[in-house]
């Protein structure tokens, strides 16, 4: 089989099972929905045909008995129970572990309880909850199809084209399917093959006359060959029903059923699979043209253009809209990542009693790829963190007054250029006078430490803290936290926490849109140039000494009226820089709600950064989030201002805290 | 693979993949192999996987030797090759058609 062929299967397989896990995931929920049902049958019936014509054969005959349980629930011949979706569940989770092998070119282990509960379930013997499937008496775990009673007689024409063999399509993973169905006496047809010396072997020289005895329905018959996408290849009779006998028209035509009913394979869709090495190519060409087109300003301020202005313009303008449209390319709504947490709440609600009702929002709002695909463990840490810490058992809400079902909630919004992600629950919150009491044991804090100090709440992120005695299954070993710090922090962002005693827990994960290139304001502090994202400022001011007042022994600034905090990049970044200075200008930006002014040198103007990363050393401290080339050729570091301005207060915040306390 | 007359037949061993990627080839070694006017002795016991690329070539080589009156005989045909005939319908075909 051809490798593309293999990979695009693959591909496709892993977004096929993560729709079947989503449409199992509302099953219960939805089972009067025929939309959903024929949505979340259709899922392991592309699969089916998808890895039959790839040769994955295993695969192929497992997901049809997922299916053929599907089909009874679709047909409204099976009720959907708990039980059955929990089967299901684990079925979708084999498939995914044999696809895992097939990547790895090794056979797909079989699961013989897995699919003998599958036949049971199809048989009408859901095996109860408490029963391991091992253990079950040994019923023969019948083909599915024969457990069928025949019903009516087809006569199938089975024609395929010549190229079909080119395109990948096997038809004897029909013959396969429909004697899934029934009673298959197939009868091959060898005309075409009468000449070794004249035959293309890679010519589909053969035809199948199929005599069918089944109870399955003429839909099922129909969908076998959903993979024909060229009408003329199929008839289909209904042999003594009573209906008149008429030649089928193309199984696969468009024409032929409505598209509620006729599942198109994905190759139908509109839409491009592009490498994701190109698409970060193309991203880069277009970062290095928009420094060019800066470059080229630059230039142009130093000579001048005359004629050419308007030319320069253009292409800047042009080179703007061909960032912004190559970063829209890399960018996947969160969906992408949030549709696997609901089965893992359903798994973890069942492992730990807890009732759950979880939610999520703002599922469309989209982020880098990349940083989607990063954010999932960090987000299932969480998660789990928030099942395990955060919710009480139903006895104790009830005691407490609460609703025994709790409730976690994900969210996603954007918040200026960045994205923020938040994981809620109305939990027990975080218990700050144990998490003091641990911090003061562990050296970590100083015993004169208030409760409501900041870094009590950021003690959690710290590499081997934990205030769990008793280590449990889903969390509290003390390792994890530090990493979904670290993990937010390598793709340039931050988490933080806010918890409330019995009213819950809230880790904010605020994250930048794309990790590609940014807007930037190009700022000098003590001659250095630096590029400040441009969506973390709100507003540019200038600032005058006698504009400045001092309150704690810090500078503010009052803005209409306002006091404002100062944080100086000379003061933060040099030692020694900050001389009695004259105007300034002040990049105001919001911390916690309040605003905060970032003191810099100069404003040089706007630019695009193209972000490279930081080595090991630099990419530690938060307050910078990359580095850039300029038009120059002279390479600058990025700020991050929330970082930097989070880690002044709480700088502040402790000095302040040394002081009060005295000797 | 091997093309050798002997006697009044011509062994043919075919090996490794027979499927669409390999049938050309494999066709043009059966051609040649009939070619020469014995009967054909198709030695499969190294061969696999199959398809049904593959299949139809034994199919057709099978055809032609019929019409010109040659015998073809097939010998140790793998499980891969007996389970692809019958899938197709065809194992009836070899099955009178297995050689030693």
């Amino acid at each position: 089989m051809n490798d593309r062929f293999l990979s695009l299967f693959f591909e496709e397989a892993r977004e096929l099972l993560q729709a079947l896990e989503a449409g199992l995931m509302d099953l219960e929920a939805r089972q009067e929905d025929r939309e959903h049902l024929d949505r979340t049958f259709r899922a392991a019936h592309t699969l089916k045909g998808a890895a039959g014509m790839v040769g994955l054969r295993p695969i192929a005959d497992f997901t049809h008995k997922v299916e053929a349980v599907l089909d009874d629930i679709r047909g409204g011949r099976m009720a959907v129970s708990r039980d059955a979706i929990t089967i299901l569940l684990q079925a979708k989770d084999h498939l995914n572990h044999a696809l895992d092998e097939a990547v790895e070119g090794r056979t797909a282990t079989n699961s013989p309880d897995l699919e003998d509960a599958l036949v049971r379930l199809k048989l009408g013997q859901t095996i109860a909850k408490s029963e391991p499937a091992a253990s079950t008496p040994e019923p023969s775990p019948e083909p599915i199809a024969e457990a069928v009673s025949p019903g009516r007689r087809y006569r199938i024409e089975l024609r395929p084209n010549r190229d079909v063999l080119r395109k990948g399509i096997d038809p004897l993973g029909f013959l396969d399917e429909l004697r899934g169905l029934g009673r298959a006496r197939v009868t091959p047809h060898l005309e075409a093959l009468a000449s070794l010396e004249s035959m293309d072997p890679t010519d589909c020289l053969m035809g199948w006359t199929i005599e069918l005895e089944t109870s399955a329905s003429r839909e099922q018959i129909d969908e076998v060959f959903l993979f024909l996408d060229e009408p003329g290849q199929v008839t289909i009779v209904e042999e003594d029903g009573s209906q008149s006998p008429a030649p089928a028209p193309a199984i696969s035509g468009p024409s032929t059923a409505p598209e509620a009913s006729r599942p198109r394979p994905s190759m139908a869709s509109p839409r491009v699979r592009v490498d994701a090495e190109q698409l970060d190519g193309l991203v880069g060409m277009a970062g290095e043209l928009a420094v060019l087109t800066d470059s080229l300003q630059e230039l142009a301020e130093l000579v001048g253009t005359g004629p050419m202005s308007g030319t320069l313009e253009a292409l800047e303008r042009l080179g703007r809209r061909l960032r912004d449209a190559t970063l829209e390319l890399r960018m996947v709504p969160v969906e992408e990542l949030f549709v696997r947490f609901p089965r893992l709440v359903r798994d973890l609600a069942e492992k730990t009693g807890k009732r759950i009702d979880f939610r999520m929002e703002g599922e469309d709002t989209l982020l880098d790829r990349t940083i989607v695909e990063r954010l999932a463990d960090p987000m299932i840490h969480l998660i789990r963190n928030a099942i395990d810490h955060g919710l009480e058992g139903p006895e104790d809400r009830e005691a407490k007054g609460k609703n025994p079902v709790g409730r976690i909630t994900i969210g996603a919004g954007h918040e200026g250029d960045r994205v923020a992600i938040r994981i809620s629950d109305d939990g027990r919150g975080l218990d700050r006078a144990k998490v003091l009491k641990k911090g003061i044991a562990l050296g970590m804090l100083s015993p004169d430490t208030h409760p409501e100090d900041p870094r009590v709440g950021n003690l959690i992120f710290e590499a081997g803290f934990s205030t769990r005695e008793q280590v449990g299954e889903l969390s509290g070993r003390g390792v994890g936290l530090d990493v979904v710090r670290e993990t937010i922090r390598g793709l340039r962002g931050t988490v933080s926490l806010r918890s409330t005693p019995d009213k819950g827990t809230t880790f904010l994960i605020r994250l930048p849109l794309t990790l590609a290139m940014i807007d930037g304001l190009l700022v000098e502090v003590d001659g250095e140039r630096y590029v400040v994202p441009i969506g973390q400022v709100d507003e540019c001011m200038s600032l005058l000494p006698e504009e400045t007042v001092s309150t704690f022994g810090r500078a503010s600034a009052i803005v209409r009226g306002e006091l404002v905090p100062i944080v100086s990049l000379s003061g933060r970044f040099h030692a020694s820089g900050e001389a009695q200075r004259g105007r300034r200008e002040l990049l105001l930006t919001h911390y916690a709600d309040q605003r905060v002014g970032v003191a810099v040198d100069r404003l040089l103007g706007r630019v695009q950064a193209v972000i490279q990363p930081l080595d090991a050393g630099l990419g530690s401290l938060g307050q910078f989030s990359g580095a850039t080339i300029l038009g120059d050729g002279s390479v600058s570091l990025i700020l991050d201002l929330t970082t930097l301005v989070a880690e002044t207060h709480a700088a502040d915040h402790a000095a302040l805290a040394e002081k009060f306390a005295g000797p | 693979m091997r093309s050798t007359p002997v006697a009044t037949d011509t062994l043919v061993e075919l090996s490794g993949p027979i499927t669409r990627a390999e049938a050309p080839r494999w066709r043009e070694v059966l051609a040649e192999a009939r070619a020469l006017g014995r009967n054909l002795r198709i030695d499969l016991a190294e061969s696999g996987p199959w398809d049904l690329a593959g299949l139809q070539l034994m199919l057709a080589a099978l055809a032609s030797c019929e019409r010109s009156g040659q015998d073809l005989a097939v010998v140790s045909p793998p499980q891969v090759f007996l389970a692809i005939a019958e899938r197709a319908g065809v194992a009836d075909r070899f099955a009178s058609r297995r050689g030693s």
